[in-house]
């Protein structure tokens, strides 16, 4: 009989994962087999051997810290929603403000009117690439790297 | 913070996240931490840089939760943001490091164990160790990944195919591998053979 199914019950048997169908036919098929006894020996061997291994830990400090940082990091960021909402807020009045003053003003001279409309045209277009930006840059963050 | 090991309700802690009670996420990092760390230090290779990679997962943890479905483990949910958090650090680091024609730094051979052994131990057991942590660390990046699933972050065969998508035969199979590749390796530089080693 091939050994090859036994392999992976072997890797179920060391970690305890086997199902008790599965044990019987390893078992049965140990006893006549004594390349995969000597196999499944040094598997065990091995995984009792990484279980004496630590994984590096950093120092207690950085666990005080831990909570912490991540509790800031929140914060900062709805510090960041309000102040784009706050600019967002006066951009929009500046905008209303030059359109009353300058642009729909029949008294201002002819050029200042102009510069007004460019001044609010480009305001809005960097605005909106900017917005657009970030918003490609959140999308791709959330999905890229997806690799299995 | 209290240790909340016993008596912590995760399905309600995630309830009230998806609330968006952020005070919910305090239990969940509490318990979860130590291992998103360990699972962080698998991939990027040094203790600061997995702290911090593993406290950003918990930020995106915070910010998806709304999209998590609460019939699901949280566990594996958590270990594919977490080792996504990773790979799009370890890319940046790549593409800064090819930018700056920065000479190979070494955090990425960096050891991941510390090694150490009592004073009743043969002088010989600590050379065993540094041996089958060098073994460890030179095993194909999926072969690694899985072993120490298994081996140093306690999950099942069932969290470790749900977290990265595949069969758990393939968990087995895949297992198989890195172990044999590990035999191997030890059996090569031990030439006296596997059991004086162990
Ligand atoms: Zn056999």
């Amino acid at each position: 009989m091939s050994c090859d199914p036994f392999k992976l019950s072997m890797m179920a048997k060391i970690d305890g994962e086997l199902g008790r169908d599965e044990e019987a036919a390893l078992q049965a098929h140990l006893a006549a087999c004594s390349p995969c006894r000597e196999e499944l020996a040094s598997h065990q061997r091995i995984k009792e051997m990484t279980s004496f291994l630590r994984l590096r830990q950093p120092e207690d400090r950085d666990w005080e810290q831990y909570w912490s940082r991540i509790h800031n990091r929140l914060e900062r960021n709805l510090a960041w929603i309000f102040v784009s909402a706050g600019a967002v807020l006066l951009a929009g009045f500046l905008t209303f403000w030059l359109l009353e003053q300058f642009v729909l003003s029949a008294a201002v001279p002819w050029a200042l009117r102009l510069g007004g409309t460019l001044l609010i045209a480009g305001l809005l277009l960097l605005f909106v690439s900017v917005w657009r930006e970030r918003w490609s840059l959140r999308k791709t963050d959330r999905y890229e790297g997806i690799i299995r | 913070m209290p240790e909340k090991e016993i008596g912590w309700d995760e399905k309600g802690c995630i309830e009230q996240l998806q609330k968006g009670n952020k005070d919910a996420l305090a239990p969940l990092v509490e318990f979860y931490r130590k291992r998103a760390y360990n699972i962080a230090l698998g991939f990027v290779r040094n203790p600061e840089d997995a702290l911090e990679m593993s406290q950003l997962a918990f930020i995106k943890v915070y910010r998806s939760i709304r999209h998590f479905d609460g019939q699901r483990a949280f566990f594996p949910w958590f270990y594919q943001i977490l080792r996504n958090t990773c790979f799009n650090f370890l890319q940046k680091k790549k593409k800064l490091k090819e930018e700056s024609l920065e000479e190979a730094d070494s955090s990425g051979s960096e050891s991941l164990f510390t090694i150490s052994r009592t004073p009743e131990e043969d002088f010989r057991i600590g050379e065993q160790r540094r041996l089958l942590a060098e073994a460890i660390q030179q095993l194909k990046p999926k072969e690694r990944e899985i072993l120490l699933m298994q081996h140093f972050h306690q999950m099942s065969y069932s969290e470790i195919a749900e977290s990265l998508g595949i069969p758990i035969g393939t968990v087995m199979s895949r297992l198989y591998q890195a172990r044999s590749a590990l035999r191997e390796y030890l059996e090569r530089h031990y030439p006296s053979g596997l059991k004086h080693v162990m």
